[in-house]
């Protein structure tokens, strides 16, 4: 092989990244509550107490009619894909393209218990549609009373 | 030759990567262990475990967070194709307290001991593992 075209070949997979990336993930948070301990749980039998001992801490509490409270617990085992495209066109200039796959719906458990702390229901699901009611509705006004 | 050129390049250019990121020490479960609900109050429960993470405000009732996580990532670089696995387990502890400050229950998980560090194709936190894991950590039985 002739010199030029052996360190143009070297020199390929240095240049090429500053155009092509192509990255593969994956992203593991706690472990999802198992189905045997979901099968478990009974509306109206199961209180605050059996429940937690049964689920563990949950990710999150939230205030439920009054003095009611919701529980969610959420996990995620998920791969993705990227893409990187980036390319030099000029002095100081360039370009870059990047498509992520990533899924951002997380599953979970909801579990709502009724003021006397009774489990009321639950719900396996997508967190984002579970918790839909509990998020704020609009941004708060630092500017009152200035 | 070409190719042998090619592949010897790409393998000599590749690498490996490992980090790990920790928040708050893990939670020490023999001390989690002592707190009794109908006795134990939010100001012993504060002497005990320290400040908390979050308080939640439920109605009459107040709840209070403990959490700590540990994440452990593992990459390999080979330059124009890279792959990244990245694990997080937390030791999380909910304290529940009534109108009075008293506890009535609690909840507890600890999983801290469990990160791994792990490639994307590879299936790690298999039951058997995670025992063996939990057997180490004192206070810790089969959570």
């Amino acid at each position: 092989m002739k010199w030029p075209r052996c360190v143009l070949l070297l020199s390929l997979p240095i240049l090429t990244p500053s155009c092509l990336q192509v990255g593969f993930g994956a992203s593991r948070n706690e472990e999802p509550v198992a189905e045997a301990t979901l099968a478990s749980l009974h509306a109206g039998d199961d209180d605050l107490a059996t429940c937690l001992k049964k689920l563990g801490a949950p990710n999150m509490v939230w205030e439920y009619r009054g003095n009611g409270m919701a529980l969610g617990w959420v996990s995620e085992d998920s791969t993705d894909w990227d893409l990187d495209v980036s390319f030099s066109f000029q002095r100081f200039a360039s370009a870059k393209f990047s498509l992520d796959w990533d899924d951002l719906d997380l599953p979970g458990v909801v579990l709502w218990f009724d003021a006397s702390l009774h489990l009321e229901r639950w719900q396996k699901g997508l967190m984002r549609e579970m918790v839909q009611s509990y998020r704020r509705t609009a941004d708060v006004d630092l500017d009152v009373g200035s | 030759m070409l190719r042998q050129i090619i592949c010897a390049s790409l393998f000599s250019l590749s690498s490996c990567a490992i980090g790990r990121q920790e928040i708050n020490s893990p939670i020490d479960a023999t001390i989690v262990a002592t707190l009794k609900p109908g006795t134990t109050t939010a100001k012993e429960v504060v002497e005990r475990l320290g400040a908390p993470t979050d308080i939640v405000q439920l109605g009459r009732r107040v709840a209070y967070r403990y959490d700590a996580s540990v994440t452990k990532s593992a990459g390999l670089v080979l330059i124009l194709f890279n792959m990244f696995g990245q694990d997080t387990r937390t030791d999380r502890v909910f304290v529940f307290f009534d109108e009075k400050d008293v506890l009535t229950h609690y909840g507890a998980t600890f999983a801290v001991h469990r990160t791994q560090y792990a490639l994307p194709w590879q299936n790690v936190h298999d039951a058997s593992d995670n025992a063996e894991r939990d057997a180490k950590r004192p206070g810790v039985n089969g959570q």
